[in-house]
């Protein structure tokens, strides 16, 4: 693992402005690919949104993640794999702090998101904005699909009926989802179907304008076709955002994700470019998790 | 081998023959209740002609004159007091449980509001007669604190752990996945729960308002205990006036009622049953419309919810608080002048200072200075004095007088149109206004803290109500009031406290297997789905939601007078046999319906028949269920006193047979409460009444934690 010395910089408001561009990347030595799946942007110098640094998290008296250091490149998709408890889920939901709300969580550790550490913010829900996150299951509010997207920006401070109407449209079109939504808007959104409900949460979590987006495991109660629509939505995001994506299925960390971390028993065992990952693992573990020899 | 087969054949025949006989049962007592109400109160409502009856101002059995009018309002403006006090607070108050207090306070808070759902009527009603109501007059400066407001203020405190559990429940059965979806996208905890959490939670926040309206509408002892009964009420509304309610006016004429009078109070059941059937179902339809899935794709327009709630509850709070204070004057015509008026003593007080009210042609409320004035023993009217403290007949030479006159300004007034209607019209549309601004832009951080206040407000006052009773009860707990045998001056609970415990004994035996069996049939026999099935469900909560005043009076009717059976614990019994069953039907259903399907399906695997499966396999699993909902029913037992003055009677000695006339532990407190001497053992008495509510509720907390051990 490279090391990143970044100073530390007082939570940034606005998304965008002032971000710490100084941020060096020494350690990285593959220059883009063919191979890769985004061939459109291939910038010199990585920036890296989260630095994790020595995490250790516990549930009572489970170590359910040892000491895992990791950097989490921006404006690319991420993907945590590995077999189920192996702390995947856990480490994503400590990036933004959804841990909080678990009982008995202990963590120690750097996770430092643009040279901050979030463990140290005085404004947690400031940082849930910047760290956007879908769930599992989609989880629409039990209102209408314009308040279910509306929630967010209500939430910090938006009234304006024009500048709403102008945000839902927007995070709608960005969760590919507009077209089929903007008829029935005010119609609840428990209506949609499982596939529609989760690019909802998506659009969701679009609204409140993130830098990263969490994504645990979005498609596993989806069937194929909206799982493909989710996969494509993906592959778009990381235009505009720093995804991390749980997944179960191999098949769709290779097919949308650029760097992958096989997690084992609460340990990364490995950290690569997703196609060498899977080309080329380099610890027998991940060899026989990848070969499907167990998991 | 043939024989052995036919026999169980014939077993489980029998069996299903039972069950079924026992679910028949169970819907026959709801439509003899049904049947009796109707056919006895419609044709009476019908006799003294529909309109009338609805529409009049005035209660005189004795002129034979049936206006329901007074009590139907009365009997709203409680009901709506109560609900702007209970429910208000008694939602925030579930949030805070639920989502805000910290656990330390919600392992005493829980407990205590449990405690507080199982005390009985008559406790709530002596504490509000005897704190209340002095406190009331005090403030207000009234000849008398028994108003409108008191019954709404202690309603109101009734109803909140009604609304609490429920509104609890619902909160923490709304998915987790909400609270985190908002979370994560950066909402405050309180913006998760309010915004998201409680509107998701609506269908049982409707429920648990719905219960409450049932609860305050149906409520007769502690409302005859503090509302202070007049059948006089106007349009619009004093708070600080007497009131009397429907069902006070039941069990206050119950007792000596005959003839023509008799049917129409069963016509005021009528009365009130309808209102509960039409609470029902207008919350049933809202409630369903929120869940089914057909609601979920139709188009949503207007206002929210929240709005359009805050909007009617300030316009109810504008329409209390406006013309009580008065804005637009009365427009009056003035008839005749009054020179001077004596009052008791031989005072004459001048007439053009003198403000009183004239109603049904009787003066009262006079004033001087807003001090009053006392009662009226003649005045002089043009000069003519007319004698008698009867002034009816004094006016009775001025037709012209109406129903509601005002004496001001020496001279008798009609009143032709009140300025509190207008009053009325602004204060909705102030509150209104002001309601719908406050619930739109209402920050956070202000929710909170009205959270934390009625979180404190609740317990506050039930700490209160508890404490003050323990206080003034426990140093009365002498040796005298358990003697076994009652006088008049040891005032003995124990031979109430034994009757008691037969009534309860008694109840169980008639109520349970009809309850059980009726389950049993309901969910192990019948087809699912059954239409018969259905029916009975829906009869069963139409019978659960019947305030008990209902039973009392068909009980008083049916078991006491046509049975012949006469005051007795008999008649007692079986009228809270029908009172408990939907209780203890709904409970078995729902222990029975927990019985997961694999194990009659093992059951039968082996070749174990219907009977020896419920028997053997289902019951015992479900016992525990079962059992919660008959420790539930002996709390509406200890607790019950409307149904069963006028069916147990009021004998205050250890019961001698089950045709004895016998007096509960609850009818007991009634009974001391009213005798202003025996103050001292009416507390002791609810000292008692309160441990026998902890030992309940120890009982089946202790079995809820068996249960979600298993």
């Amino acid at each position: 693992m490279k090391k990143v010395v970044s100073p530390l910089q007082i939570l940034v408001v606005k998304e965008g402005t002032d971000m710490n561009e100084t941020k060096e990347s020494k350690g990285i030595k593959t220059p883009q690919t063919s191979q890769n799946i985004d061939t459109r942007s291939a910038p010199k110098a990585v920036n890296n949104k989260f630095v994790l640094k020595n995490v250790n998290l516990w549930y009572n008296d489970f170590q359910a993640l040892k000491d895992v250091s990791m950097d989490i490149e921006e404006k690319k998709v991420t993907a945590y794999i590995g077999p189920s408890g192996c702390g995947k889920s856990t480490l994503l939901k400590s990036l933004n702090r959804m841990n909080d709300l678990v009982e008995g969580c202990r963590i120690t550790g750097d996770f430092l998101l643009d040279g901050q550490d979030v463990y140290k913010t005085s404004n947690l829900n400031l940082l849930r904005k910047r760290v956007g996150m879908v769930f599992q299951k989609p989880n629409p509010f039990p209102m209408s699909i314009y308040d279910n997207i509306a929630f967010g920006p209500r939430t910090h401070g938006i009234k304006n009926k024009a500048e709403l109407d102008e945000i839902v449209e927007d995070s709608l079109k960005g969760a590919a989802i507009w077209e089929e939504t903007k008829d029935r808007l005010r119609k609840s959104a428990l209506g949609m179907s499982g596939g529609q409900q989760q690019r909802l949460c998506i659009a969701r979590a679009l609204s409140v304008k993130p830098e990263v987006i969490l994504m645990d495991e979005p498609t596993s109660a989806l069937d194929p076709i909206s799982t493909g629509k989710v996969e494509e939505l993906v592959a778009q995001l990381k235009k505009d955002y720093t995804v991390i994506i749980v997944t179960h299925n191999m098949q769709q960390a290779t097919r949308i994700s650029d760097k992958t971390a096989f997690f084992l028993l609460g340990e990364v065992v490995e950290y690569a470019k997703t196609s060498e990952l899977f080309a080329n693992p380099q610890d027998k573990r991940t060899e026989n998790y990848i070969t499907g020899r167990f998991g | 081998m043939s024989k052995l087969k036919s026999l169980r054949i014939d077993r489980e025949f029998f069996a299903k023959g039972v069950f079924g006989a026992a679910a028949f049962t169970a819907v026959g007592a709801v439509i003899l209740i049904c049947v009796f109400l109707f056919s006895r109160g419609v044709p009476a409502i019908w006799e003294a002609g529909i309109i009338k009856t609805i529409t009049g101002t005035q209660w005189a059995p004795k002129s034979m004159i049936f206006g329901l009018l007074p009590m139907i309002v009365g009997s709203i403006y409680v009901t709506t007091g109560a609900i702007l006090i209970g429910v208000p607070i008694g939602i925030l108050s579930a949030v805070f449980m639920a989502k805000i207090c910290p656990k330390p306070l919600y392992r005493i808070l829980k407990p205590l509001i449990n405690l507080l759902a199982g005390i009985p009527s008559v406790v709530y009603g002596f504490f509000g007669a005897v704190v209340l109501v002095p406190q009331i007059q005090s403030i207000f400066d009234l000849s008398g604190g028994s108003t409108m407001l008191a019954a709404s203020i202690l309603l109101g405190t009734m109803i909140l752990p009604t609304v609490i559990t429920i509104t609890e429940s619902s909160l923490r059965a709304v998915p987790r996945e909400y609270y985190e979806g908002a979370v994560a996208l950066g909402a405050s905890h309180e913006r998760a729960v309010f915004r998201v959490l409680l509107p998701a939670a609506k269908s049982g926040v409707m429920a648990a308002v719905a219960l409450g309206i049932g609860r305050a509408i149906g409520e007769t002892m502690a409302v005859i205990m503090v509302a202070g009964n007049q059948t006089i009420v106007r349009l619009p509304w004093q708070v600080t006036e007497g009131v009397r309610t429907l069902t006070a006016n039941v069990v206050i004429e119950m007792g000596y009622s005959s003839g023509f009078h008799k049917e129409m109070l069963i016509a005021t059941g009528v009365v009130l049953f309808a209102f509960i059937l039409i609470i029902n179902t207008v919350f049933n339809y809202i409630a369903r419309k929120g869940e089914s899935p057909k609601a979920v794709n139709k188009t949503k327009k207007g206002p929210p919810t929240g709005l359009v709630i805050g909007a009617i509850a300030g316009a109810v709070v504008g329409l209390i608080i406006v013309p009580n204070i008065g804005i637009v004057p009365d427009v009056t015509e003035t008839l005749v002048s009054i020179d001077s008026i004596t009052v008791r003593g031989g005072k004459v007080i001048e007439g053009s200072i003198v403000d009183a009210e004239i109603y049904n042609g009787v003066i009262r409320k006079a004033t001087v200075d807003g001090k009053s004035a006392g009662l009226i023993e003649s005045l002089v009217i043009n000069g003519i004095t007319i004698e008698g403290t009867n002034v009816t007949e004094a006016l009775s030479d001025f037709p012209s007088v109406k129903d509601e006159a005002i004496i001001t300004g020496g001279a008798v007034k009609n009143v032709v149109f009140h300025g509190a209607f207008i009053d009325a019209i602004i204060g909705a549309l102030i509150g209104a206004v002001l309601a719908a601004l406050l619930a739109r832009s209402m920050p956070d951080k202000l929710l909170k803290v009205l959270t934390w206040a009625a979180g404190g407000i609740t317990v506050t006052v039930l700490t209160f109500i508890i404490g003050y009773i323990l206080i003034k009860g426990v140093p009365h707990l002498t040796p005298a009031l358990f003697e076994p045998e009652w006088n008049t001056t040891n005032q003995s609970m124990l031979p109430a406290i034994i009757n008691t415990a037969a009534m309860v004994l008694c109840t169980l035996l008639i109520a349970v297997p009809l309850g059980v069996f009726s389950a049993i049939f309901l969910v192990e026999y019948a087809k699912r789905g059954n239409r018969f099935v259905k029916v009975i469900r829906t009869m069963t909560e139409t019978l659960a939601g019947i305030p008990s005043i209902v039973y009392g009076l068909f009980g008083m009717i049916f078991f006491v007078q046509v049975m012949g059976w006469g005051f007795s614990l008999l008649a007692g019994a079986f009228t809270l046999s029908i009172m408990v069953l939907p209780i203890i039907m709904r409970t078995t259903e729902e222990a029975l319906k927990a019985v997961p399907d694999p194990y009659r399906e093992g059951a039968f695997g082996l070749g174990a028949g219907r009977l020896r499966t419920v028997f053997k396999i289902v019951l015992p699993a479900a016992s525990p269920g079962i059992l919660s909902g008959i420790i539930l029913s002996v709390g509406r037992i200890v607790g019950e006193t409307a149904a069963l003055m006028f069916t147990a009677g009021l004998f205050a000695q250890i019961l001698g047979s089950p045709m004895s006339s016998t007096r509960t532990l609850a009818v007991h407190m009634y009974v001391l409460s009213g005798e202003g001497q025996f103050r001292d053992q009416a507390y002791a008495t609810a000292v008692v009444l309160l441990l026998v509510v902890i030992t309940i509720n120890t009982l089946s907390s202790l079995i809820a934690k068996k249960v979600s051990k298993a």
